[in-house]
C-alpha cells in the first residue's frame, strides 16, 4: 500500500515536470545559500577551536585598557613594565611568564618601504610559551635566540607581489626603521593579511636596538594544578596592589586565553546566526511556493481524489499522498542544493584564500549534509500539510462533481 | 483597451484568491526583508560615518604613514614635526594650519575610571581656528583660554549621569593621568561617539602630561577656496617631500581631504551591506520563481479560455500582454505590501534598539528612491517571471486550446 502511494506521488511529480522543476528550484536556491554560509561558519569555528587546542588552556594574558577600539592599543599610556612582570612571576601558581613588545615598523626591502607590526619576544628563556601563544610553526630558517640583528618574517614576505615585488629570501638583508637586519627565517601562513605581515625579533633586539621598555602584553602559563581563571583573579589583585590602584579602577586587565577566545567565538556565532537567518528567508519563500504548488496540484486532481475516495481511500491515505509529494519535492531541492552548495563553497573558499584570507575556508561535515536534507524534507512536509489536509477532507461527492 | 487587461487580471486574481495571495506572499517576504535591511543598513552606515565626519569639508589632513591602528598618530615611524605647521601655513592657498595631538588617557571621577581620548587646543589665535574647524562649542561653561592652568573641557557625554555614575558639573575636579584638572566647560553634543566621549586641554599641558616635545599626530590645513584643494594638496606634498627627504611615490606621509578619509571607511561598510543585501535578495529570486510557477498553472487552467479568446479574434500579442500584466501586477502588489511591512519592521527594530541601547544615533533611513526602487524592482521581477508563461499562452493554437481537456 505504502509503496503504491509513493509510486503515485512520484508519478504525479513527473507528470507536472515544469511545475515540479520550478518548485525544486526554489528550494534548491535556499538550501544552496544556507549550505554555503553554514560551511563557512563551521570552517571558522573549527579554525578557532584548533587555535584554542594548540594554545592549551593554561595561558593567561595581561593587557592595558584603552579607549582605542581598533587594533592593539599601541599608543596606550598605560605601562606594563619589568616590575609588573616580576610581580607576576612571584605569584603562586604561575609556572612562567614573559612580556611581549610590540611596535610598528617600517620595513625596507628592494628600496620600497612598507609598514608592519613587529613583535619582540624572549625566545631565549620562553621559547615554548611563545610558540604556543603565537600558535605558529616556523617554516624554514634558523630559530631566534637572543640575536639583535636577525628577524623572522610572516608568510606574506615570501610571496611575490604580496608585500614586496620580489619575494624576501632567507639570509636577505632588510631594513627595519633604518637598521639593517638579516632574515633568519619565516613563519607558516596564518591566513589573514595582517598577521602574515608581522615581523618577529628577539626581546633583546627591541630593547637594545629599538629602545623599547614597556611590554604590549604579558603572557603567563599557569601551573598544571592551578585553575587559570582563579589565577587570573589572583594576578589581577596582586597587580592592582602593586600598581597602587583601587578595585574597579584598574588600568589593565587579566584574562585567560580561553576567555579571549570565548568572547571572540560568541561574537562570531552571533554574526553567523544573523547571516543564516537572513538566508533562511529564501527558504520561507520556497516553502510558500511549495504550498502554492500543492494547492494547484490538488485543485487539478480534485476529481481524482473523488474517485479515490469513492473506491474506499481513507482520509489518511490522501493526506499521506500529498504530504509525501511535497516532502519529496523539497528533499530533491535539498539534495541538489547541497551538491551545488558544496561546489560553490569550495570555489568561494579557494578564491578567498587566494586573496590572503585562508582563515575563511569552508568545512563540510556529515551533520551539515544530513541536517540540510532533513531540514529540506521537513520544510516540504510542513508546507504540504495544509493543502494535503484540505484534500483529505474533501467530500467524495463534491470532489467527483468538481469541474 | 489597457483597462480591460487590468480588469481581466483582477478577475483571474480573484478567482484564484488563495493561490494569488500565496504568490504575493512569496514576493512580499523578500521585498519586506530587503527594504527593512536596506533602510537599517543605510541608517547604520550613516551613523557610523557621522562618527568620523566632524571636520568641515575645506580641510586637508596631513598624517605620517604607519599602521592605522587606533587614533591618529598611532604606529607612526617618523612623526610630523611641529615646525611643519608654520611652513604649511605659508603655502599659497592655505588660510590657517594647526597641529593636533590625540592621546589615550585615563580619566578618574567619582571613584570610576574611564579610558578616553584627550586632544590639544593650541594657544593664541589658533585656538579659535581649531574650535571652528572641528566644530567645538561649549554647551555649558566656556571653552579654554590661554591663561587656563589645569583646566579641562569635557565631551558632552560626561554631562550625563550614565557616563561616570553621576553627571560631572562645572567647577568639579577630575583626574587625568593622575593629575587634577578643573572642569570649566562641557562641549555641545556632536552626535559623534568619539568627540562626545573625549576631552580637550591646552596644548602645553597635554605635551607635559605625555612627554611630547616637538611632534604632532595630525596637521590640519584649511583651504577656503574649494577649487584650490587639489593644487594646495600638491603644494603641501611637495613641501613635505623636500622636508622629509623622500622621493615621489615613496612618501611616508599622506595628505587627504576629509572626503577621502571617509571614503575608505564607507567602502568597507558598503561591502558588508551589499553582502547582506545579496543574501536577502536570494529570497526575491525564489519569489520570482513562485510567480512563474503560478503563471504556468494559470495558463494551463485557462487553456480553454485562451482558445475562446483566440477564436473570437484575440491576437498573440493580446494574450501575451494579458498574462504579463497579471504577473507584473502580482509582483507589484507583493512589492507594495512588502515595502510597507518592511518599513514597519525597520522602525520597530530601531525602536527596540533605542530602548535597549538608549542611543539616538541609529535612525531608519527610508529614502524615496528606496521605495520607488523596491516597487519597480518587484514589478520587474513579476514581469520577467511572467514572460515565459505568457509566451507559452500566446503561442497556443486556438484549435488545440479549445480541444484541451483538464
Amino acid at each position: 500500500m505504502n509503496i503504491a502511494l509513493i509510486k503515485y506521488s512520484l508519478e504525479n511529480l513527473r507528470k507536472r515536470k515544469l511545475r515540479s522543476f520550478l518548485t525544486v528550484l526554489s528550494v534548491l536556491i535556499g538550501i544552496t545559500s544556507i549550505t554555503v554560509l553554514i560551511s563557512f561558519g563551521y570552517g571558522i569555528s573549527n579554525y578557532v577551536s584548533e587555535i584554542s587546542n594548540k594554545m592549551g588552556n593554561d595561558k593567561l594574558i595581561v593587557q592595558a585598557k584603552s579607549f582605542s577600539f581598533a587594533g592593539p592599543p599601541m599608543d596606550s599610556n598605560v605601562i606594563l613594565s619589568d616590575s609588573d612582570l616580576k610581580k607576576i612571576r612571584e605569584t603562586n601558581g604561575v609556572s612562567e611568564a614573559t612580556g611581549v613588545y610590540m611596535m610598528s615598523a617600517e620595513v625596507e626591502f628592494d628600496k620600497k618601504k612598507k609598514y608592519a607590526f613587529m613583535m619582540g619576544s624572549d625566545y631565549k628563556n620562553h621559547k615554548a610559551l611563545i610558540s604556543e601563544v603565537y600558535t605558529l610553526t616556523q617554516l624554514e630558517g634558523n630559530e631566534l635566540k637572543d640575536e639583535t640583528d636577525k628577524a623572522l618574517l610572516g608568510y606574506s614576505y615570501k610571496i611575490k607581489d604580496k608585500i614586496f615585488k620580489q619575494p624576501v629570501k632567507l639570509r636577505d638583508k632588510i631594513k627595519i626603521n633604518g637598521k639593517e637586519i638579516k632574515v633568519s627565517g619565516f613563519y607558516e601562513e596564518v591566513g589573514n593579511p595582517v598577521d602574515d605581515t608581522h615581523v618577529y625579533m628577539t626581546k633583546e633586539a627591541l630593547e637594545d636596538v629599538f629602545n623599547l621598555t614597556n611590554y604590549q602584553f604579558i603572557v603567563i602559563r599557569s601551573s598544571p594544578s592551578e585553575n587559570p581563571s582563579k589565577l587570573a583573579e589572583i594576578i589581577q589583585e596582586k597587580l592592582r596592589k602593586h600598581r597602587n590602584q583601587e578595585e574597579g579602577k584598574e588600568d589593565f586587565f587579566v584574562q585567560t586565553f580561553e576567555q579571549v577566545i570565548e568572547t571572540f567565538n560568541s561574537i562570531l556565532k552571533v554574526i553567523t546566526m544573523v547571516v543564516i537567518l537572513i538566508a533562511l528567508i529564501s527558504l520561507i519563500v520556497a516553502a510558500v511556493n511549495i504550498t502554492n504548488t500543492m494547492y494547484a496540484s490538488i485543485l487539478e486532481r480534485t476529481k481524482e481524489i473523488g474517485v479515490f475516495k469513492a473506491i474506499g481511500a481513507r482520509n489518511n491515505s490522501i493526506l499521506l499522498i500529498f504530504v509525501l509529494e511535497s516532502g519529496v519535492l523539497s528533499l530533491l531541492g535539498g539534495i541538489i542544493g547541497i551538491v551545488l552548495g558544496y561546489f560553490l563553497s569550495m570555489l568561494a573558499g579557494s578564491l578567498i584564500s587566494k586573496a590572503g584570507y585562508s582563515v575563511f575556508s569552508p568545512l563540510f561535515t556529515w551533520s551539515l549534509v544530513v541536517g540540510s536534507l532533513l531540514f529540506a524534507f521537513l520544510i516540504g512536509i510542513f508546507a504540504g500539510l495544509f493543502p494535503a489536509y484540505r484534500a483529505s477532507k474533501l467530500k467524495p461527492i463534491d470532489a467527483l462533481r468538481y469541474e | 483597451m489597457i483597462n480591460d487587461y487590468f480588469k481581466l487580471a483582477y478577475l483571474s486574481f480573484k478567482n484564484r484568491g488563495l493561490r494569488s495571495w500565496l504568490t504575493i506572499l512569496g514576493i512580499l517576504i523578500g521585498i519586506a526583508a530587503v527594504v527593512s535591511l536596506i533602510s537599517l543598513g543605510e541608517g547604520l552606515r550613516f551613523a557610523v560615518s557621522s562618527q568620523f565626519n566632524f571636520l568641515s569639508t575645506d580641510i586637508l589632513t596631513i598624517q605620517a604613514s604607519g599602521l592605522n591602528a587606533g587614533p591618529p598618530g598611532t604606529g607612526v615611524i617618523k612623526p610630523l614635526k611641529d615646525y611643519y605647521v608654520r611652513d604649511i601655513e605659508k603655502i599659497n592657498g592655505v588660510k590657517t594650519s594647526f597641529g593636533r595631538i590625540i592621546e589615550d588617557a585615563k580619566l578618574e571621577f567619582n571613584d570610576k575610571t574611564d579610558f578616553t581620548f584627550v586632544a590639544n587646543i593650541p594657544s593664541g589665535s589658533k585656538r579659535k581656528d581649531v574650535e571652528r574647524v572641528v566644530g567645538l562649542e561649549a554647551e555649558k561653561g566656556r571653552m579654554l583660554k590661554d591663561s587656563d592652568v589645569n583646566k579641562v573641557v569635557l565631551g558632552n557625554n560626561y554631562g550625563k549621569q550614565e557616563k561616570m555614575g553621576k553627571a560631572i558639573n562645572l567647577g568639579e575636579k577630575v583626574l587625568i593621568q593622575n593629575k587634577k584638572f578643573e572642569v570649566v566647560g562641557l562641549l555641545k553634543k556632536k552626535g559623534s561617539f568619539i568627540i562626545d566621549n573625549s576631552l580637550v586641554i591646552n596644548e602645553d599641558e597635554l605635551k607635559d602630561l605625555f612627554n611630547i616635545n616637538d611632534t604632532y599626530d595630525l596637521i590640519l590645513a584649511q583651504v577656503p577656496n574649494r577649487n584650490e584643494i587639489s593644487i594646495v594638496k600638491e603644494r603641501i606634498e611637495d613641501y613635505l617631500r623636500k622636508e622629509r627627504d623622500v622621493k615621489k611615490g615613496e612618501e611616508d606621509f599622506e595628505v587627504q581631504s576629509p572626503e577621502q578619509n571617509l571614503k575608505n571607511l564607507d567602502a568597507t561598510l558598503f561591502a558588508i551591506q551589499i553582502f547582506i543585501y545579496v543574501i536577502a535578495g536570494i529570497s526575491l529570486i525564489v519569489g520570482g520563481i513562485g510567480i512563474s510557477n503560478t503563471m504556468y498553472t494559470s495558463v494551463i487552467e485557462r487553456t480553454k479560455q485562451i482558445g475562446i479568446m483566440k477564436s473570437i479574434g484575440a491576437k498573440n500579442k493580446d494574450i501575451f500582454t494579458l498574462f504579463l500584466v497579471e504577473s507584473g501586477l502580482l509582483g507589484f502588489l507583493g512589492g507594495l505590501i512588502g515595502t510597507i511591512i518592511g518599513s514597519a519592521i525597520a522602525y520597530i527594530l530601531i525602536l527596540i534598539g533605542k530602548l535597549f541601547l538608549g542611543s539616538d544615533l541609529l535612525n531608519v533611513k527610508i529614502s524615496f528612491t528606496l521605495i520607488i526602487g523596491a516597487l519597480l524592482f518587484s514589478f520587474i521581477i513579476g514581469s520577467i517571471a511572467g514572460i515565459l508563461p505568457a509566451l507559452q499562452a500566446s503561442k497556443l493554437k486556438p484549435v488545440d486550446a479549445l480541444r484541451y481537456a483538464k
